[in-house]
Formats: C-alpha cells, sequence, structure tokens
C-alpha cells in the first residue's frame, strides 16, 4: 500500500508527476500503443491516428474551457483553419509539410484573437454563441476566398515528407500523431504547472478574485484563445495530412460540440481526463457497431438505418449518465479506481 | 531399402508439387472477399447528415439489387452481401469508412461511394487497393480523370444537366426567341451547368442575357431573382439544389415572373418536387435514370415493396434506382468472370462492357471506353406541381 503523498518542497508540488513510478508506467503504456500496429490492419491504425489528432485538439479545448473557463463552440473554426493553413502552405507556399503544421497552429492562434478579444467581455452563453459565430464566419470566408481555398471544390494535401520518406501509408502516420500527441500531452502537463497554468486557474475559479491577486484577466484570457487555438490547428493540419483532402464539410459545427462533448465526459481541466474523453467519443461508433454485430443481423441492418439517430441518442445518453452520476468525468472515475488500488485494503 | 526410401521421397516430391498446384489454384480461383457462397461488396453512403436523403435511397437501391439477384440463386451459385458504411457526408470519415470495408472487412469491390468530394478523397485509397469501383451517384469528371485502372463511373457530366433542358426549351417549348438566364453555384459543378447551359444558347443563336454565380450555401435569392426580372428572362435554367430551387421559384412568383424553368436531377427528388409545388412551375428536370413516377421506375417499386423494409421503401428516389443500377452493373462484371471471381477478371470484363441493358431504367451502359464512362443517354421530364409528381417528356436520347 502506498501512504499517502507528502510535499516537502515547492519543487515537489509542481513536479510533472508526483511519484517517479508514473514514469514507468507511462512508457509501458507508450510502448503498448506503439505496439498497436502489431495487432492492427489500416483501419484500426487510421481511428487510433484519429483519436491522437483530435485529442491535441481536445487538449487545447481543455485548457481554454476546462482550465481558463471560457467556454468555446468555435473549435472547428480553429481546426478548419490549420488543415486550409497546411493545405495552402504546403501547396502554393511550397513550405515543407512538417513546418507546415507548426505554421498552421501559429496561423490559427492569430485567427483566435477574433473571438478572444470579445471574449474579454463575454462570458458563459453569450461567449458560446460569439465562438459559434466564428466557425459560420470561418466557413463562409473558405467558400468565398475561392482563390486562395479553391472554394468548396476543397483542397488536396501533400503529404508529410520527413527526412525524405513519404509519411503516406497509416503505419508511419501512426507514428508522427502519436509522437505529436506526446509532445503536446508534455506541453500541456509543463503549462499546467507554471504560472500560467495557475493564472488560467484562477481565472475560472473566480476572475475578480484573480484579478485582485494581480493576475492581468487580458492578458492571460487571450493567451488561453491562443495556445488553445495553436493546439487545434496543428490538429486541423494533421487531420489535413491524415485525409490528404479537405473541403468545408469536414469542419462542421457538430465537431464543435463532439469535442465539448469529449471534455465533459472525459473529464474538464484533466489532462488525462481529455484524453479518455476523446478515446469514449470517438470509439463509440465502433463499439457500437460492435455490439450489434454481437447483437445479431437484425440489429445490424436497424444500425445501418439509424445510425445518425442512434450516435447523436448515445452521445446524448453518455453525457447526460456522466452528468448525474459522475460529474468528475472519467477522470474522475480513474481517480477513484486509482484510490481503491493504490489505498487497497484501507479504501472505501 | 535405400530405393524405397528413394522412392518415397520422389513420391513425397511429386505429391508436395501437386498439392502446392492446387493450392495456388484454388486460391487463384477466388480473391479478397468470395468464397465458395459469398461475394462481399462494400458501400460508402452518407446515410446520415445532411444527405441522408440520398445515402439511404442508394443503399436502398443496392439492397434492392441484391435482394433480387439472391432470391434467383446468387451469380454462379454465389450469394451477394453488401455492408453499408455511413460517411455522414464528410470526406474525412469517407476515408475512414472505405479503408475499413477495405482493411477489415476485406470486400471485394465498391459498389457506392458517396458525394464527388468524398469520392475524390476516397481515390488515393481504392487505388492502392485496387479494387473493383463503380461510381454511380456523384459523376464527378475528376473520377475519371485521369483514368483509374479499377474505377468505373455511371453517368454522363454535367454540363449534360445544363445543356438538355435548355436545348428542349428552344426546340419545343417556344422560346426560340426568349431571353435566357442561369443561376449557377460558383464552383466546378455549376461552371460545368454555365457550360452546358452556353452550349445550348450558342447552337441555338438565342439570348443569355444574365448569367449569375451564387455562393454554396446560400439560402436568400432574392437579390439574384430581381435582377433576371430586370433582364426581362423567359426562360431561366436553375443549377440549384433540392431547397435552393425551391426558395428561388417561390421569389421568382412572390416576383410575377412566369419564366419556363429547368434544373438539374436532383429537381426529381420527390422532398424537391413537394417543396417547389406551392409555386406552381412546370420545371424541367433531365436525368439519366428513371424516375419513381414512370414505367421502369414504377416496376422497380414493386420490387422494392417486395424485397425491401418499410424504412428503405419510404427512402425510394432517384438514387435508389442509381444504387440499383451500380449493382447490377458491378454484379454483370462478376457474372462474366464465372466461377473464377477474382478482381483483375472482373475489371477486364467491366472494361469490356457493352451496352448492357438495366431494363429501362437507364440507356444502355458501356464502360469500353478510355475513360471508363457510361455517358448514358438522358430522359426528360416535367413536373406537375398539382400532383407534386413528375412526368416523363421525352425517352432516353443520347446527345
Amino acid at each position: 500500500m502506498r501512504t499517502q503523498t507528502y510535499k516537502t518542497t515547492y519543487a515537489d508540488l509542481v513536479a510533472l508527476t508526483p511519484h517517479s513510478s508514473n514514469w514507468a508506467w507511462a512508457l509501458i503504456g507508450l510502448l503498448v500503443v506503439a505496439s498497436a500496429p502489431l495487432l492492427l490492419g489500416s483501419h484500426g491504425l487510421n481511428i487510433l491516428s484519429a483519436i491522437f489528432v483530435m485529442a491535441i485538439g481536445i487538449l487545447g479545448l481543455n485548457l481554454l474551457t476546462g482550465v481558463t473557463g471560457q467556454i468555446s463552440l468555435g473549435h472547428a473554426g480553429f481546426l478548419l483553419i490549420g488543415a486550409y493553413a497546411q493545405a495552402i502552405l504546403t501547396t502554393d507556399y511550397h513550405l515543407p509539410a512538417w513546418l507546415a503544421i507548426f505554421v498552421s497552429g501559429l496561423v490559427a492562434a492569430a485567427a483566435s484573437l477574433v473571438v478572444g478579444v470579445p471574449s474579454l467581455r463575454l462570458k458563459g452563453l453569450y461567449l458560446a454563441i460569439t465562438t459559434l459565430a466564428f466557425t459560420f464566419i470561418v466557413r463562409h470566408m473558405v467558400l468565398f476566398a475561392e482563390k486562395i481555398t479553391r472554394g468548396s471544390e476543397g483542397m488536396a494535401v501533400a503529404p508529410l515528407n520527413l527526412f525524405g520518406y513519404s509519411v503516406k501509408s497509416d503505419m508511419p502516420f501512426f507514428y508522427v500523431a502519436l509522437a505529436m500527441l506526446v509532445l503536446f500531452v508534455l506541453m500541456t502537463l509543463n503549462i499546467m504547472r507554471s504560472r500560467i497554468g495557475r493564472a488560467w486557474l484562477a481565472v475560472r475559479d473566480h476572475d475578480i478574485a484573480a484579478r485582485a491577486m494581480g493576475i492581468n484577466l487580458m492578458h492571460y484570457k487571450l493567451l488561453a484563445f491562443m495556445v488553445s487555438a495553436f493546439y487545434t490547428g496543428v490538429a486541423g493540419s494533421l487531420v489535413a495530412l491524415q485525409t490528404r483532402y479537405i473541403n468545408v464539410d469536414t469542419f462542421s459545427i457538430l465537431i464543435s460540440i463532439e469535442a465539448l462533448a469529449m471534455i465533459i465526459v472525459g473529464g474538464m481541466g484533466r489532462v488525462h481526463g481529455a484524453l479518455l474523453g476523446t478515446v469514449l467519443i470517438l470509439l463509440l461508433p465502433e463499439l457500437l457497431n460492435f455490439g450489434f454485430s454481437i447483437a445479431g443481423n437484425r440489429f445490424t441492418t436497424l444500425m445501418a438505418d439509424r445510425i445518425y439517430e442512434i450516435k447523436g441518442l448515445m452521445y446524448g445518453v453518455v453525457i447526460l449518465l456522466f452528468l448525474r452520476l459522475e460529474p468528475e468525468g472519467l477522470a474522475g472515475i480513474w481517480r477513484k479506481v486509482k484510490r481503491f488500488w493504490v489505498q487497497w485494503p484501507l479504501s472505501q | 531399402m535405400r530405393n524405397s526410401i528413394h522412392q518415397w521421397a520422389v513420391g513425397l516430391k511429386k505429391t508436395s508439387v501437386i498439392a502446392l498446384a492446387l493450392g495456388a489454384g484454388l486460391a487463384g480461383a477466388q480473391d479478397v472477399g468470395v468464397t465458395a457462397t459469398e461475394i462481399l461488396l462494400g458501400e460508402v453512403q452518407p446515410m446520415s447528415g445532411p444527405a441522408s436523403l440520398i445515402g439511404k435511397a442508394g443503399a436502398a437501391g443496392s439492397k434492392l439489387a441484391i435482394a433480387e439477384i439472391n432470391a434467383k440463386g446468387g451469380i454462379n451459385g454465389r450469394k451477394l452481401r453488401a455492408i453499408y458504411e455511413d460517411d455522414g457526408y464528410v470526406p474525412a470519415r469517407a476515408v475512414s469508412a472505405v479503408k475499413k470495408l477495405i482493411d477489415s472487412d476485406k470486400v471485394f469491390a465498391l459498389t457506392g461511394t458517396t458525394g464527388s468530394s468524398h469520392m475524390v478523397a476516397m481515390l488515393p485509397t481504392i487505388e492502392e487497393a485496387k479494387i473493383p469501383t463503380i461510381v454511380h451517384m456523384a459523376p464527378n469528371p475528376a473520377v475519371v480523370s485521369p483514368r483509374r485502372p479499377t474505377v468505373f463511373m455511371i453517368g454522363p457530366d454535367y454540363d449534360y444537366a445544363g445543356y438538355v433542358p435548355v436545348n428542349h426549351m428552344i426546340e419545343k417549348m417556344g422560346q426560340k426567341g426568349g431571353k435566357f438566364g442561369i443561376l449557377y453555384q460558383d464552383d466546378d459543378f455549376g461552371k460545368a451547368l454555365l457550360a452546358g447551359y452556353q452550349k445550348a444558347v450558342k447552337q441555338h443563336g438565342v439570348a443569355s442575357v444574365a448569367e449569375i454565380p451564387f455562393k454554396r450555401g446560400a439560402k436568400d435569392f432574392s437579390a439574384e431573382v430581381l435582377n433576371l426580372k430586370e433582364k426581362g428572362v423567359t426562360a431561366l435554367y436553375l443549377g440549384t439544389l433540392t431547397t435552393e430551387s425551391a426558395a428561388v421559384m417561390g421569389e421568382i412568383k412572390r416576383l410575377g415572373m412566369k419564366p419556363v424553368i429547368g434544373t438539374l436531377w436532383a429537381g426529381q427528388l420527390p422532398p424537391a418536387v413537394k417543396l417547389a409545388a406551392p409555386s406552381g412551375f412546370e420545371y424541367l428536370i433531365p436525368d439519366y435514370y428513371a424516375s419513381n413516377y414512370d414505367a421502369p421506375g414504377v416496376k422497380l417499386m414493386e420490387l422494392a415493396k417486395k424485397h425491401l423494409s418499410a424504412d428503405d421503401y419510404d427512402n425510394f428516389n432517384r438514387y435508389t434506382v442509381s444504387g440499383y443500377v451500380g449493382t447490377i452493373v458491378l454484379a454483370e462484371g462478376i457474372r462474366r468472370c464465372g466461377a473464377t471471381v477474382t478482381r483483375t477478371c472482373v475489371v477486364a470484363e467491366l472494361n469490356k462492357l457493352k451496352n448492357f441493358s438495366t431494363g429501362g431504367l437507364t440507356g444502355p451502359v458501356s464502360f469500353d471506353n478510355p475513360k471508363a464512362q457510361a455517358v448514358l443517354p438522358i430522359k426528360l421530364f416535367q413536373t406537375d406541381p398539382k400532383n407534386a409528381t413528375v412526368k416523363a417528356v421525352t425517352d432516353f436520347i443520347a446527345y
């Protein structure tokens, strides 16, 4: 049984992990995930890659909504900006694809100022509607700026090229997406333990009190929007690299709502919550397919005919269940299970 | 002793060679997705989202063809089965879905390939897998230019949808001295319709007084229609889809205009006809598939009543005909291969397909051309707004 964690220095308090064994477990987990190509085919790897890519964007949304308390329904817009930036920078400006990934994030971060500035005066529902409007504006701008974006026709995206090797197939892209996710998880954990992360938490918990403590609200709210949009922009560029074709249909408003569902189900403000929420929501259709296939042909047919309705229903049901039964989300369940395991037989 | 061992070794060698040859032969006799009793097909359709009307109907058509073929004993003793994947009309999901069909489900061929941009997104995966594919729903020229060796497309280019109704207005509806106008979506699809329209007006030397583009997603057409009225348009081609067409016609009626109107194939979808019916216009619709209001379509609906679920039957529209035709064309390619069904053989047989009859649901289907595109003849329909139906005004005519 592990005893309670006692921290005696400030360095202990802000350490990336409370125990050195966490690193070992993380490494084992990473090795297990990295060995997925041994078991999964192209489709399975494609789904995992999509989860990794989406998880990067969700980490960004979590920083904004879960950590800083600024609701956003505009992340589909940032995702779209990142994807189009990747396509345009590599196709028209011949920027190396790997460099374009990060530049796309910066482009999205710059665009976030459009909603970041109004966020200084808006809260709650008003901010949600403003960010939602941002997605509509971005989608229409892509359609209107035909000379740059090719309008509704969409754009083919050049594959990623690393060290002279073209990342076209699923397995190499899987590893690229995994590496990017690891990078962004480490970035997020480091941000969370820095002054910036603590300031964001203070803004979320009580912005007036935070200001009284000397936190510049304008600075930190704008920074939250920009960092969040950077993450999502990078995720968008990876979406473009995975699909190798983009148009506005890929970035519907529904993505923003799904993204919110992921952080609610995962557990707001927690890094592992964001990851678990992404995995659960993105795997839901696959789990449903699997469940229905076990249930037999009749249910499979029902699934084929009513997939949209069932999927929509399941999102709603899952979110409702989590809000009602476990408001802390999957992160809360994880915490309870861990406590039970670590403190057994004294756990309750 | 030594001799007997030698004979045994030689015998074993011969047996092994024969067994290997037989094994190789048997392996060659069937391809991925083909067993002794079944051939597995795959479809990616927009079963959810804004285009679910199209996807569900397309899937229903494929189910109908499969049920009919299987009821007759299948193809050379093998039954057909299909797996339908939903892409929600999102290209990224279409790519994921097609990868699942090819990699996990291991389908033999694809018969449903969702919308234009979705198909473009799926093409690299399809080309890489070298899987026989029939594109029957959205005949995007980019699919067959350049030619993809295993991809076959049913349907003429979009410019025919612009040309045929305008040509008919001039020749048969007294618009030789009329003033023509067009509303078209400002993208490749719209420009193809514009090209067909311009070909017709130029060919007949009639006046085109208004060629007005609009952006995709536009909902309000009041300014465009006002422009048409100011130009005195008497014959109008609408390069609009279901809800947009109804919105434009409503606006035209509100401004008291009475032009002759033509639109493209999506105009004959029952919801589109119903939506536009209150405006009272008897607009023209070109199509390379039979309508569910004319004889071959009605016959297919009777078959659908017999083989499909109530839900699938309710989804019946031109895309059901499209799904049905796509599947029977692929089935014909498979049938011609006999007992040895391989992708290579089916592709070779489809390449040779010439004047294949679909029982009046389309003109004859031929892929024996450099693009492997069946440029089908076109039938003209006209709406009856009182009964919210359509009726055929011509037979299938090659233009």
